[in-house]
């Protein structure tokens, strides 16, 4: 250790450690909501039964099948909306849970996944097979959907409130901290500059000590961002239809409806919080420089 | 080696009309001075001036054969205060450092071997009757005790001008006299010397040429001691007798 390390003096660095841990971890928080709300939403949306069903007539024999003009009015219609002609096993299986074992010929079904005007849809089909049956999918989508849309506004606004309050907070917070180191090391500075020293060396060891509890309090708010984001996954686990976790992380980065671009995002966050804390602590040594005691 | 031509220094208005006093004079290598003259006519500032802690405004000002007036750059300052080694009343220290790191911390800022500094420092600890106080931290030592370790500091790196004031020339006897021996060492080597006091010690070891400030004799209305001591009233604090007061 120099001379100049074991001079420089070290204002306790626990505020700062713990400001940056919080508000390192709200940052998290408020990033992750907007792409978890959405992703956990088009998750749930997948597991609902939003399949429209249209069932042919069955025809007499000698009769021209349809199936394939509409499957392909369909698909030109409406490209994608994944027009599928179910087989005879699910046929069978479909209609068995209907009512008692059907007799007779089984009909033709194709189903898509349609979203758009009904009417629209039954013209288009009885245009091409007059007797077709056309079965929406249950209300419940329908339903629904207004509240989505309101979660997904809901999260995007808390999430950008708690976004700017973060990025608010953590500049003065690096100031203050900045600012306090710099004060602390007033008198070493002016010793140097009246032995007619500079002090650029003493601005780097203070800057270099605020990067490191700059960057450990930020990993600490990370750390701290993992297990918060289990427990919200988990109380949502129920509610999306997914497994049971076992073991401590188990399957978590997949089901954790984040994007690998978020991670990174969070693996970087501590090395820009240490590369701020460095820059901010040398500007503010360097401009009590020009004027010491 | 040091050469002022009418540069402005700040002084009591009352001594100087204006507050503001033109210092000349020349020294040359190894010679000593000896600023007089009473409170407040300008020794701090001159010794501060000279050791560039106090910004030239006007005038010119040589240091070493360099440039030290106004248009003086940072980096010029920087190379000639490490060769200037000066005392003063308030010295400030690193409170992290002991006391022998502080003496030594000018020779490990020019990178000198450990060696060296370590016999250095020892050698100057010895001579200040430092060494009890070598490990002691300076917040926690008198005022007198970090006036010895100033001069300690200031004379260990050998420099080329010693700038004094009046406070180390108010240490015990036996300590200004080793002081003042030191420096006149050092003034044999070449070093320059100024030294500031209101009163020219009796037995100083050390001789040299006297500037007495202000450098022009003020107008008589601002000297005469008869107007001064007549117009002045006592605060009647201080005349006022209070029986309450006596014990």
């Amino acid at each position: 250790m120099t001379y100049l390390s074991r001079a420089a003096d070290r204002p306790t660095s626990w505020p700062l450690l713990l400001g940056l841990c919080l508000l390192s971890w709200l940052f998290g928080l408020a990033l992750s909501l907007p792409y978890g709300v959405e992703r956990a939403v088009y998750h749930w949306e997948e597991q609902l039964n939003n399949q429209v069903v249209i069932a042919l007539p069955v025809t007499d024999n000698g009769a021209p099948d349809k199936t394939n003009d509409l499957s392909k009015a369909l698909t030109d219609t409406f490209p994608k909306d994944r027009v599928t002609l179910l087989p005879d096993h699910d046929v069978a299986q479909i209609l068995a849970s209907w009512s008692a074992p059907w007799e007779g010929p089984l009909p033709r079904l194709l189903t898509l996944s349609y979203h758009g005007d009904m009417a629209t849809l039954t013209a288009l089909v009885h245009n091409v097979v007059p007797g077709a049956v056309i079965v929406p999918p249950p209300p419940q989508l329908a339903k629904l959907a207004p509240l989505m849309a309101a979660l997904r506004k809901a999260a995007k606004h808390v999430a950008l409130a708690a976004g700017l309050a973060a990025s608010l907070v953590v500049p003065a917070l690096l100031y203050l901290a900045a600012r306090t180191i710099a004060l602390a090391n007033r008198q070493q500075q002016a010793v140097l500059l009246s032995l007619g020293e500079t002090v650029t060396a003493l601005h780097r060891i203070l800057a270099r000590r605020m990067a490191l509890t700059a960057f450990l309090g930020s990993l600490a708010g990370i750390i701290l961002l993992l297990p918060s984001l289990m427990l919200i996954t988990s109380a949502l686990r129920p509610l999306l239809r997914l497994p049971a976790t076992t073991g401590l992380f188990p399957n978590f980065l997949p089901q954790s409806f984040l994007p690998p671009m978020l991670w990174g995002t969070f693996l970087l966050m501590p090395f820009l919080m240490a590369l701020a804390g460095w820059g901010m602590t040398y500007l503010v040594c360097a401009k009590q420089g020009r004027h010491p005691i | 080696m040091i050469t002022l031509e009418t540069l402005p220094l700040p002084t009591s208005p009352s001594l100087v009309p204006g507050g503001v006093q033109p210092v000349s004079f020349r020294l040359k290598r190894g010679e000593t001075l000896w600023v007089t003259g009473p409170a407040e006519s300008g020794k701090t500032a001159l010794l501060e001036t000279i050791a560039l802690r106090r910004p030239v405004t006007g005038g010119a000002m040589t240091l070493l054969d360099q440039d030290a007036g106004p248009r003086i750059t940072s980096r010029a300052r920087r190379l000639l205060q490490q060769r200037i080694g000066y005392i003063d009343a308030t010295p400030l220290f690193m409170d992290r450092l002991t006391l022998a790191d502080n003496i030594a911390l000018p020779l490990e800022l020019h990178h000198v071997r450990k060696a060296d500094i370590r016999r250095e420092t020892e050698a100057i600890l010895q001579w200040f009757m430092l060494e009890s106080h070598a490990r002691s931290y300076p917040a926690t030592l008198s005022q007198t005790i970090r006036l010895r370790a100033a001069c300690a500091r200031a004379l260990i790196s050998q420099p080329s001008i010693i700038l004094v004031d009046e406070a180390a020339l108010t240490l015990c006897p036996v300590l200004r006299e080793r002081l003042l021996s030191t420096i006149q060492g050092m003034a044999q080597n070449g070093a320059t010397t100024l030294l500031a006091t209101q009163t020219l010690p009796k037995e100083a070891p050390l001789e040299g040429e006297v500037l007495t400030l202000p450098q022009h004799k003020p107008s008589p209305e601002i000297m005469d001691p008869s107007t001064s001591k007549e117009g002045m009233a006592m605060p009647q604090i201080l005349a006022t007798r209070d029986e309450r007061l006596l014990p």
